[in-house]
Protein backbone atom coordinates (compact mmCIF):
# COMPACT_ATOMS: atom_id res chain seq x y z
CA UNK A 1 0.00 0.00 0.00
CA UNK A 2 2.68 2.47 1.09
CA UNK A 3 5.02 1.33 -1.65
CA UNK A 4 2.21 1.89 -4.13
CA UNK A 5 1.59 5.34 -2.71
CA UNK A 6 5.30 6.10 -3.04
CA UNK A 7 5.19 5.05 -6.69
CA UNK A 8 2.20 7.33 -7.34
CA UNK A 9 4.14 10.31 -6.00
CA UNK A 10 7.32 9.25 -7.81
CA UNK A 11 5.36 9.19 -11.08
CA UNK A 12 3.94 12.62 -10.32
CA UNK A 13 7.43 14.02 -9.74
CA UNK A 14 8.69 12.43 -12.94
CA UNK A 15 5.82 14.03 -14.82
CA UNK A 16 6.96 17.44 -13.64
CA UNK A 17 5.02 17.94 -10.41
CA UNK A 18 7.99 18.91 -8.24
CA UNK A 19 5.78 19.64 -5.22
CA UNK A 20 4.80 15.97 -5.05
CA UNK A 21 8.34 15.29 -3.85
CA UNK A 22 7.42 16.93 -0.51
CA UNK A 23 5.31 13.85 0.30
CA UNK A 24 8.36 11.61 -0.05
CA UNK A 25 10.48 14.01 2.02
CA UNK A 26 7.91 14.14 4.83
CA UNK A 27 7.45 10.40 4.81
CA UNK A 28 11.11 9.47 5.08
CA UNK A 29 12.80 12.48 6.66
CA UNK A 30 12.89 11.06 10.21
CA UNK A 31 14.36 7.72 9.19
CA UNK A 32 16.83 9.33 6.80
CA UNK A 33 17.92 11.77 9.50
CA UNK A 34 18.16 8.99 12.12
CA UNK A 35 20.26 6.81 9.82
CA UNK A 36 22.57 9.72 9.02
CA UNK A 37 22.85 10.72 12.67
CA UNK A 38 23.67 7.20 13.78
CA UNK A 39 26.47 7.15 11.25
CA UNK A 40 28.06 10.58 11.72
CA UNK A 41 27.03 11.27 15.36
CA UNK A 42 26.58 14.99 14.73
CA UNK A 43 23.18 16.61 14.19
CA UNK A 44 24.40 19.34 11.82
CA UNK A 45 26.27 16.89 9.63
CA UNK A 46 23.35 14.46 9.74
CA UNK A 47 20.95 17.16 8.59
CA UNK A 48 23.31 18.09 5.77
CA UNK A 49 23.57 14.45 4.71
CA UNK A 50 19.79 14.02 4.90
CA UNK A 51 19.16 17.12 2.76
CA UNK A 52 21.80 16.14 0.25
CA UNK A 53 20.39 12.62 0.08
CA UNK A 54 16.91 13.88 -0.74
CA UNK A 55 18.31 16.24 -3.37
CA UNK A 56 20.28 13.41 -4.96
CA UNK A 57 17.20 11.20 -4.82
CA UNK A 58 15.27 13.91 -6.67
CA UNK A 59 18.00 14.35 -9.28
CA UNK A 60 18.31 10.61 -9.86
CA UNK A 61 14.63 9.74 -9.51
CA UNK A 62 14.42 8.84 -13.21
CA UNK A 63 16.94 6.05 -12.56
CA UNK A 64 14.72 4.46 -9.89
CA UNK A 65 13.22 1.46 -11.66
CA UNK A 66 10.99 0.23 -8.85
CA UNK A 67 12.75 -3.13 -8.57
CA UNK A 68 13.18 -2.50 -4.86
CA UNK A 69 11.30 -0.33 -2.37
CA UNK A 70 11.82 3.41 -2.71
CA UNK A 71 13.02 3.47 0.90
CA UNK A 72 15.71 0.86 0.16
CA UNK A 73 16.92 2.93 -2.77
CA UNK A 74 16.87 6.13 -0.69
CA UNK A 75 18.72 4.56 2.26
CA UNK A 76 21.43 3.41 -0.15
CA UNK A 77 22.00 7.06 -1.06
CA UNK A 78 22.03 8.01 2.63
CA UNK A 79 24.54 5.28 3.44
CA UNK A 80 26.88 6.33 0.64
CA UNK A 81 26.59 10.00 1.56
CA UNK A 82 27.31 9.26 5.20
CA UNK A 83 30.32 7.11 4.31
CA UNK A 84 31.57 9.88 2.06
CA UNK A 85 31.12 12.47 4.84
CA UNK A 86 32.93 10.22 7.32
CA UNK A 87 35.82 9.80 4.92
CA UNK A 88 36.04 13.53 4.47
CA UNK A 89 35.91 14.34 8.12
CA UNK A 90 37.63 11.18 9.32
CA UNK A 91 35.37 11.13 12.30
CA UNK A 92 36.55 8.99 15.14
CA UNK A 93 34.11 6.54 16.62
CA UNK A 94 34.50 4.58 19.82
CA UNK A 95 33.08 1.42 21.25
CA UNK A 96 30.86 1.05 24.25
CA UNK A 97 33.14 0.89 27.22
CA UNK A 98 32.84 0.35 30.90
CA UNK A 99 33.62 3.98 31.64
CA UNK A 100 30.49 5.25 29.93
CA UNK A 101 28.36 2.72 31.71
CA UNK A 102 29.95 3.49 35.07
CA UNK A 103 29.26 7.20 34.61
CA UNK A 104 25.58 6.70 34.05
CA UNK A 105 24.46 3.72 36.05
CA UNK A 106 24.47 5.68 39.30
CA UNK A 107 21.90 8.11 37.90
CA UNK A 108 19.23 5.50 37.53
CA UNK A 109 19.43 3.73 40.82
CA UNK A 110 16.08 5.03 41.97
CA UNK A 111 13.87 5.88 39.03
CA UNK A 112 10.77 6.96 40.91
CA UNK A 113 8.55 8.34 38.18
CA UNK A 114 7.40 6.75 34.96
CA UNK A 115 8.31 9.90 33.05
CA UNK A 116 11.80 9.75 34.46
CA UNK A 117 12.08 6.17 33.31
CA UNK A 118 11.04 7.26 29.85
CA UNK A 119 13.63 10.01 29.84
CA UNK A 120 16.28 7.59 31.05
CA UNK A 121 15.36 5.05 28.45
CA UNK A 122 15.61 7.67 25.73
CA UNK A 123 18.90 8.97 27.07
CA UNK A 124 20.53 5.57 27.26
CA UNK A 125 19.23 4.35 23.93
CA UNK A 126 20.78 7.46 22.39
CA UNK A 127 23.94 6.92 24.32
CA UNK A 128 24.28 3.36 23.17
CA UNK A 129 23.53 4.20 19.53
CA UNK A 130 25.99 7.08 19.62
CA UNK A 131 28.69 4.87 21.00
CA UNK A 132 28.29 2.15 18.39
CA UNK A 133 30.64 2.13 15.39
CA UNK A 134 28.93 3.86 12.47
CA UNK A 135 28.07 0.85 10.33
CA UNK A 136 26.79 -1.10 13.32
CA UNK A 137 24.51 1.75 14.34
CA UNK A 138 23.28 1.95 10.76
CA UNK A 139 22.51 -1.79 10.69
CA UNK A 140 20.67 -1.63 14.00
CA UNK A 141 18.56 1.29 12.78
CA UNK A 142 17.69 -0.44 9.53
CA UNK A 143 16.87 -3.76 11.17
CA UNK A 144 15.06 -2.75 14.34
CA UNK A 145 13.68 0.68 13.60
CA UNK A 146 12.68 0.38 9.99
CA UNK A 147 12.32 -3.41 10.02
CA UNK A 148 14.21 -3.91 6.77
CA UNK A 149 14.83 -7.46 5.67
CA UNK A 150 18.33 -8.91 5.40
CA UNK A 151 18.04 -8.75 1.61
CA UNK A 152 17.19 -5.07 1.77
CA UNK A 153 20.06 -4.35 4.18
CA UNK A 154 22.37 -6.24 1.84
CA UNK A 155 21.24 -4.04 -1.04
CA UNK A 156 21.61 -0.84 0.97
CA UNK A 157 25.01 -1.46 2.55
CA UNK A 158 26.61 -3.80 0.07
CA UNK A 159 27.60 -6.13 2.92
CA UNK A 160 27.02 -9.84 2.46
CA UNK A 161 23.95 -11.38 4.05
CA UNK A 162 26.03 -13.72 6.21
CA UNK A 163 28.13 -10.81 7.42
CA UNK A 164 24.99 -8.84 8.29
CA UNK A 165 23.57 -11.83 10.16
CA UNK A 166 26.70 -12.26 12.23
CA UNK A 167 26.95 -8.56 12.95
CA UNK A 168 23.31 -8.33 13.98
CA UNK A 169 23.62 -11.41 16.21
CA UNK A 170 26.62 -9.95 18.03
CA UNK A 171 25.05 -6.51 18.22
CA UNK A 172 21.84 -7.88 19.67
CA UNK A 173 23.73 -9.64 22.45
CA UNK A 174 25.86 -6.63 23.14
CA UNK A 175 23.03 -4.11 23.05
CA UNK A 176 20.83 -6.19 25.27
CA UNK A 177 23.63 -6.56 27.78
CA UNK A 178 24.58 -2.89 27.74
CA UNK A 179 21.02 -1.66 27.86
CA UNK A 180 20.16 -4.04 30.68
CA UNK A 181 23.10 -2.63 32.60
CA UNK A 182 22.23 0.96 31.90
CA UNK A 183 18.54 0.65 32.47
CA UNK A 184 18.86 -1.82 35.31
CA UNK A 185 15.88 -4.08 35.03
CA UNK A 186 13.71 -1.75 32.96
CA UNK A 187 14.40 -3.53 29.71
CA UNK A 188 13.10 -6.74 31.24
CA UNK A 189 9.83 -4.97 32.00
CA UNK A 190 9.39 -4.55 28.29
CA UNK A 191 9.29 -8.29 27.81
CA UNK B 1 42.26 -52.74 50.14
CA UNK B 2 43.34 -51.53 46.71
CA UNK B 3 42.07 -54.68 45.18
CA UNK B 4 38.67 -54.02 46.72
CA UNK B 5 38.66 -50.56 45.10
CA UNK B 6 39.65 -52.07 41.79
CA UNK B 7 36.74 -54.41 42.05
CA UNK B 8 34.46 -51.52 42.84
CA UNK B 9 35.81 -49.51 39.90
CA UNK B 10 35.25 -52.47 37.62
CA UNK B 11 31.78 -52.96 39.02
CA UNK B 12 30.89 -49.29 38.53
CA UNK B 13 32.34 -49.11 35.03
CA UNK B 14 30.41 -52.16 34.10
CA UNK B 15 27.13 -51.13 35.53
CA UNK B 16 27.00 -47.38 35.22
CA UNK B 17 25.41 -46.22 32.01
CA UNK B 18 24.79 -42.84 30.51
CA UNK B 19 21.13 -42.17 30.81
CA UNK B 20 19.52 -41.13 27.57
CA UNK B 21 17.19 -38.18 27.41
CA UNK B 22 13.85 -38.04 25.73
CA UNK B 23 13.94 -37.88 21.94
CA UNK B 24 12.87 -34.25 21.76
CA UNK B 25 15.35 -33.06 24.38
CA UNK B 26 17.62 -31.13 21.95
CA UNK B 27 14.64 -29.57 20.26
CA UNK B 28 13.26 -28.49 23.61
CA UNK B 29 16.56 -26.86 24.62
CA UNK B 30 16.87 -25.09 21.28
CA UNK B 31 13.30 -23.95 21.57
CA UNK B 32 14.04 -22.42 24.94
CA UNK B 33 17.16 -20.69 23.62
CA UNK B 34 15.19 -19.34 20.67
CA UNK B 35 12.43 -18.17 22.97
CA UNK B 36 14.93 -16.24 25.12
CA UNK B 37 16.56 -14.71 22.04
CA UNK B 38 13.20 -13.85 20.58
CA UNK B 39 12.06 -12.07 23.75
CA UNK B 40 15.37 -10.22 23.95
CA UNK B 41 14.99 -9.18 20.36
CA UNK B 42 11.43 -8.02 20.93
CA UNK B 43 12.49 -6.01 23.98
CA UNK B 44 15.33 -4.44 22.05
CA UNK B 45 13.12 -3.64 19.09
CA UNK B 46 10.45 -2.14 21.33
CA UNK B 47 12.99 0.05 23.10
CA UNK B 48 14.68 1.17 19.89
CA UNK B 49 11.41 1.88 18.12
CA UNK B 50 10.23 3.88 21.10
CA UNK B 51 13.33 5.99 21.53
CA UNK B 52 15.59 5.43 18.55
CA UNK B 53 14.00 7.76 16.00
CA UNK B 54 15.52 11.19 15.67
CA UNK B 55 13.64 14.17 14.30
CA UNK B 56 15.34 16.73 12.04
CA UNK B 57 14.77 20.49 12.28
CA UNK B 58 11.22 21.77 11.82
CA UNK B 59 11.95 23.48 8.52
CA UNK B 60 13.72 20.44 7.08
CA UNK B 61 11.10 19.75 4.40
CA UNK B 62 10.97 23.38 3.28
CA UNK B 63 14.78 23.51 3.07
CA UNK B 64 14.85 20.38 0.92
CA UNK B 65 12.00 21.57 -1.28
CA UNK B 66 13.74 24.93 -1.79
CA UNK B 67 16.79 23.12 -3.11
CA UNK B 68 14.63 20.78 -5.18
CA UNK B 69 12.80 23.71 -6.79
CA UNK B 70 16.10 25.46 -7.52
CA UNK B 71 17.41 22.33 -9.16
CA UNK B 72 14.17 21.80 -11.08
CA UNK B 73 14.47 25.33 -12.52
CA UNK B 74 18.03 24.74 -13.62
CA UNK B 75 17.29 21.48 -15.33
CA UNK B 76 13.93 22.44 -16.78
CA UNK B 77 13.49 21.34 -20.41
CA UNK B 78 15.32 23.49 -22.91
CA UNK B 79 15.09 22.33 -26.52
CA UNK B 80 18.41 21.92 -28.26
CA UNK B 81 16.93 23.41 -31.45
CA UNK B 82 14.84 26.51 -30.87
CA UNK B 83 11.43 27.16 -32.41
CA UNK B 84 12.87 29.66 -34.91
CA UNK B 85 15.55 27.21 -35.96
CA UNK B 86 12.93 24.52 -36.59
CA UNK B 87 10.89 26.92 -38.73
CA UNK B 88 13.96 27.87 -40.72
CA UNK B 89 14.94 24.22 -41.25
CA UNK B 90 11.40 23.37 -42.39
CA UNK B 91 11.29 26.35 -44.72
CA UNK B 92 14.60 25.39 -46.32
CA UNK B 93 13.53 21.79 -46.68
CA UNK B 94 10.14 22.65 -48.14
CA UNK B 95 11.69 25.09 -50.60
CA UNK B 96 14.21 22.50 -51.73
CA UNK B 97 11.56 19.82 -52.05
CA UNK B 98 9.17 22.11 -53.94
CA UNK B 99 11.95 23.21 -56.23
CA UNK B 100 13.00 19.68 -57.05
CA UNK B 101 9.44 18.45 -57.52
CA UNK B 102 8.28 21.38 -59.64
CA UNK B 103 11.41 21.25 -61.76
CA UNK B 104 10.94 17.59 -62.52
CA UNK B 105 7.24 18.12 -63.31
CA UNK B 106 7.80 21.01 -65.66
CA UNK B 107 10.79 19.57 -67.45
CA UNK B 108 8.48 18.19 -70.15
CA UNK B 109 6.40 21.36 -70.49
CA UNK B 110 8.90 24.07 -71.17
CA UNK B 111 6.34 26.62 -72.31
CA UNK B 112 4.62 26.93 -68.94
CA UNK B 113 4.48 30.15 -66.95
CA UNK B 114 5.86 28.43 -63.90
CA UNK B 115 8.78 27.18 -65.90
CA UNK B 116 9.60 30.64 -67.20
CA UNK B 117 9.34 31.93 -63.64
CA UNK B 118 11.55 29.15 -62.36
CA UNK B 119 14.01 29.72 -65.21
CA UNK B 120 14.41 33.31 -64.16
CA UNK B 121 14.74 32.13 -60.57
CA UNK B 122 17.21 29.52 -61.68
CA UNK B 123 19.37 32.14 -63.31
CA UNK B 124 20.13 33.47 -59.88
CA UNK B 125 21.98 30.28 -59.20
CA UNK B 126 24.48 29.86 -61.94
CA UNK B 127 25.97 26.63 -60.59
CA UNK B 128 25.00 23.25 -61.93
CA UNK B 129 22.84 21.18 -59.61
CA UNK B 130 24.31 17.68 -59.36
CA UNK B 131 22.16 14.99 -60.90
CA UNK B 132 21.83 13.22 -57.56
CA UNK B 133 20.08 16.24 -56.02
CA UNK B 134 17.36 16.21 -58.63
CA UNK B 135 16.58 12.53 -58.27
CA UNK B 136 13.00 11.67 -57.18
CA UNK B 137 14.29 9.41 -54.36
CA UNK B 138 16.07 12.31 -52.75
CA UNK B 139 13.03 14.48 -53.22
CA UNK B 140 10.78 11.91 -51.59
CA UNK B 141 13.24 11.38 -48.74
CA UNK B 142 13.43 15.08 -48.06
CA UNK B 143 9.68 15.35 -48.23
CA UNK B 144 9.27 12.48 -45.76
CA UNK B 145 11.85 14.02 -43.41
CA UNK B 146 10.24 17.42 -43.46
CA UNK B 147 6.82 15.84 -42.91
CA UNK B 148 8.12 13.94 -39.90
CA UNK B 149 9.74 17.05 -38.47
CA UNK B 150 6.51 18.97 -38.92
CA UNK B 151 4.47 16.23 -37.25
CA UNK B 152 7.04 16.03 -34.42
CA UNK B 153 6.91 19.78 -33.89
CA UNK B 154 3.11 19.78 -33.95
CA UNK B 155 2.80 16.88 -31.49
CA UNK B 156 5.36 18.30 -29.07
CA UNK B 157 4.07 21.85 -29.02
CA UNK B 158 0.36 21.55 -29.65
CA UNK B 159 -0.71 18.25 -28.15
CA UNK B 160 1.79 17.31 -25.39
CA UNK B 161 2.74 20.81 -24.29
Amino acid sequence: MNTNTDQIYIDKVLQGDTNAFAYLVNRYKNMVFTLALNMVKCREDAEEIAQDSFLKAFQQLHTFKGNSKYSTWLYTIVYRNAISMLRKKKLKTFDINAEIIANYTTDIDFPQLESLKEEDQKKYVKLILESLPETDAFLITLFYLDENSLDEIEEITGLSKSNIKVKLFRLRKRLYKELSLLLNEEIKELL
Amino acid sequence: MEEEYKDLDGFLKKNLEVESTSLDFTDAVLEQINAIESTQEKALQSLLQKHGTEIPSEDFTSKVMLQVHKHAEITSYRPVISKKAWLFIMLVLLTTVSFVLVKSDTSNDESGIIYSYLSSFEKLFTFEVPAMLSSPILALSLFALSSLLTIDYYLKNKIFS
